[in-house]
């Protein structure tokens, strides 16, 4: 055990003591945080374009409207100098005597030398309110994935439409208005009884809390497996390549080695964890948003990390001491790192649903369970408690199997040279 | 009666179809400095590599330092593997440290030992500086200290003197004399024949896996006999052609190491006749001799296969 500890100790600072991990420590949040800024900054500032577009108005009174209200989008932008938002300038065509084809080819050739933007044509029909299909008013673009302009105008001009319409008719909009207003639906959490008899109401449900939060945890998870346990299959190729494990050998077992690496990961993995984890309790903390500090939660973080990190980590292990150089360790490590991310791409079905069969299922795969039934625990309803059991026994057994497997490989592998075994080789390692 | 350091009794151990030691048995006394020698890909590492409990055998058993389960017996014995490893990164204290802790030292006794030796081999300078920056020469004396840093009773030592320059191999030999004077046990396996019949009690030469000799110098040197005796003559070389009494002649110019098949003295009787004899020596097979005559391709090792293309 003393010389467990001696391999753990040392492997662990030899990780945690590297700039990169320092750095990447530090730069997570960093960049983290830079990223959704620039997100929120880039949505609202990216266009401050001017978009000039010609308007062929075949109902001859849409225009006028739609000119005003591009007025006031363009005030509400901003002056040109301090602009928020893109500005939308509509000029008219009047088509004389030249035939539609005519006039659209001549835009269209506008638009291509930039003089416009886009143009668009709206039939005279879609005022008629006995047409036997709703017209299409034709919007016409180089530039087909940009739709601020298109619904923009879509919005205006519907709305446009309508009152025309209901003037028509003549029906009061205003009571229409009344009369069509939406309910909306809240989302609210269960109605429990306190200790004293009072009835709690029921809250209303946070975005936060139900998705940002079990999401973020399983991430966090994610993240710190990734940044402890593929550095493992890096140094295992250079103790190989450099010949230290014969040296190691000779001093310790092979299990003692490999369980003193995957200890060494274990606790770089919880370092990382509990720097981040420790930084959103803080955070919480000081905000005043107590709820979302749930203690029992983060005692089945710490479980799962560790579960994750010794499954993987044997694995990353037993593919560094088979392999004999990093190009061969690469094409093994491809479906290692699938089954490592194929929890992630499920999890956005998993947050809709976490009672669901497929999250049922998929939280009971050992590989998965870590960041499945993390998800789900964090997640209400909480799954059924014989669930948990189960995944626990699998997933505990599961890690169990792997690491005595990888030390059978690892042991064989370590002193191996030449030519990386396939996986069938490695599998009869496993049972010689 | 004095204890064996290392028993190995009747060890054979295949790598598929490949038998790299076959039915060993040898007994390394305690205190003694034992010579492991034999040609590349004879069985020495694996042997070496057995006795570590890195491998194990297929058949037979190993007992080091009166333990069977070598894993207890393992923190009393220092390894210095053929191929060196240190870790580049690390500094040279750090490294020694690490080794040393890994074989159950207290880091303030392993403290003493590393300054200690890093002072006697030159490289007190070089104690907080990376690996990475060592020359080669140095590498191998840290990684020397690394076998002994723990203070081992049995040491164990593959190669110890390749690719050092005189000065350090003679660094090394004193310090591992030294050790033997204070009670190690000590094997090493060489190629270094010349270092093999200076240093050691005994030698054990391995074949093809199998043993072929075992035993002390004198002992070994009786048995290839006096068969070999060194000659000067007026004739030279030209001279010994087409004798029948010689089985072969190795021609160092000035004189000649012949290997007769018969009598010594008749033939020297015959050679009398022949040419004026300036110098007549019978001769003990040095260990390089001997060593070459058993690992010597003999002519149906060199035939080429059947169909082979020349």
């Amino acid at each position: 055990m003393n010389r467990i500890l001696v391999v753990a100790t040392t492997e662990f600072l030899a990780l945690v003591k590297t700039k990169a991990f320092i750095i990447g420590l530090l730069m997570m949040p960093v960049m983290v945080g830079a990223s959704i800024a620039f997100q929120v900054f880039a949505a609202k500032h990216v266009d401050k374009d001017d978009h000039a577009f010609a308007v062929i108005d075949h109902t001859g009174v849409l225009f006028e409207p739609l000119s005003r209200a591009a007025a006031d989008h363009n005030a509400k932008s901003g002056p040109d100098n301090a602009r928020t938002g893109p500005s939308f300038t509509p000029s008219a065509i009047d088509p004389g005597d030249r035939s539609a084809d005519d006039i659209k080819l001549a835009l269209s050739e506008r638009v291509r030398h930039k003089e416009l933007f886009a143009f668009v044509e709206i039939p005279g029909t879609v005022l008629d309110l006995d047409a036997p299909k709703s017209a299409t008013i034709e919007y016409y673009t180089e530039t087909p994935s940009y739709t601020a302009l298109p619904d923009w105008m879509e919005t205006v001009l519907n709305h446009e439409i309508a009152t025309r319409r209901f003037a028509k008719a003549s029906v009061d909009q205003s009571l229409v208005t009344k009369l069509t207003r939406t309910t909306s639906v809240s989302t609210l959490g269960l109605v429990e009884r306190n200790t004293n008899g009072t009835i709690r109401e029921a809250k209303e449900v946070n975005p936060i809390e139900t998705f940002v939060l079990p999401f973020g945890l399983m991430y966090l998870l994610f993240l710190a497996l990734m940044s402890s346990a593929p550095p493992l299959l890096n140094a295992v190729i250079e103790e190989k390549m450099s010949k230290i494990s014969e040296v190691l050998l000779a001093a310790v077992s092979p299990f003692q080695l490999m369980m003193g690496k995957l200890i060494g990961v274990a606790a770089v993995a919880t370092l990382l964890a509990l720097v981040y984890v420790g930084g959103g309790v803080y955070a919480a903390f000081s905000t005043g948003h107590w709820e979302f500090i749930r203690v029992p939660l983060l005692g089945w973080f710490v479980v799962y990390l560790l579960c994750a990190t010794l499954m993987f980590g044997s694995v990353f292990v037993a593919i560094g001491a088979a392999c004999t150089d990093l190009k061969d360790a690469q094409s093994m490590m491809q479906p290692a790192m699938l089954v490592l991310l194929l929890p992630l791409f499920i999890a956005p079905v998993i947050l809709k649903d976490p009672n669901s069969t497929i999250a049922v299922v998929v939280s009971l795969v050992p590989t998965a369970t870590p960041f499945i039934m993390l998800l789900r625990l964090a997640m209400t309803p909480a799954p059924p408690i014989w669930q948990v059991g189960l995944s626990l026994v699998l997933t505990i057994g599961a890690t169990m199997f792997l690491v005595w497997a990888a030390s059978k490989i690892f042991r064989v592998g370590l002193l191996m040279q030449g030519k990386a075994p396939n996986l069938r080789e490695m599998w009869r390692w496993v049972w010689a | 009666m004095s204890m064996n350091a290392i028993e190995i009794g009747d060890v054979t151990k295949r790598f598929g179809s490949v038998t790299a030691v076959n039915g060993l048995t040898l007994a390394v006394p305690d205190g003694s400095i034992y010579g492991f020698i034999g040609p590349n890909g004879s069985g020495k590492t694996t042997t070496i590599r057995m006795i570590m409990n890195i491998i194990l055998p297929d058949e037979g058993a190993i007992t080091v330092l009166g333990s069977a389960s070598h894993s207890s017996a393992r923190d009393d014995v220092g390894y210095l593997p053929e191929e060196r490893g240190l870790y580049k990164r690390m500094t040279v204290r750090q490294v020694l440290r690490y080794y040393g802790q890994l074989k159950g030292k207290p880091t303030a006794e392993l403290d003493q030992a590393i300054r200690l030796w890093l002072d006697r081999l030159q490289l007190s300078d070089w104690a907080d500086k990376k690996v990475q920056t060592l020359s080669k020469g140095m590498s191998q004396k840290v990684q020397f200290i690394s076998a002994i840093v723990s203070k081992p009773r049995l040491l164990i030592l593959d190669e110890p003197f390749s690719g050092l320059d005189p000065v350090n191999a003679d660094t090394i030999r004193d310090a591992v004399l030294d050790l033997r004077r204070q009670g190690t046990t000590i094997v090493f396996s060489t190629h270094d024949m010349s270092a093999a019949e200076r240093m050691c009690d005994r030698i054990f030469m391995i074949f093809k896996g199998n043993k072929v000799l075992d035993g002390t110098l004198e002992e070994i040197q009786a048995r290839y006999g006096q068969d070999t005796i060194r000659l000067r003559t007026a004739g030279g070389a030209a001279v010994l052609a087409g004798l029948p009494e010689i089985e072969s002649v190795n021609d160092s110019g000035n004189y000649q190491d012949v290997k007769l098949k018969g009598d010594a003295q008749a033939f020297l009787v015959k050679l009398a006749q022949k040419t004026a004899i300036t110098h007549f020596e019978l001769k003990q097979p040095s260990l390089h001799d001997i060593f070459v005559r058993i690992a010597k391709p003999t002519a149906e090792d060199m035939r080429l296969p059947a169909g082979a293309v020349r």
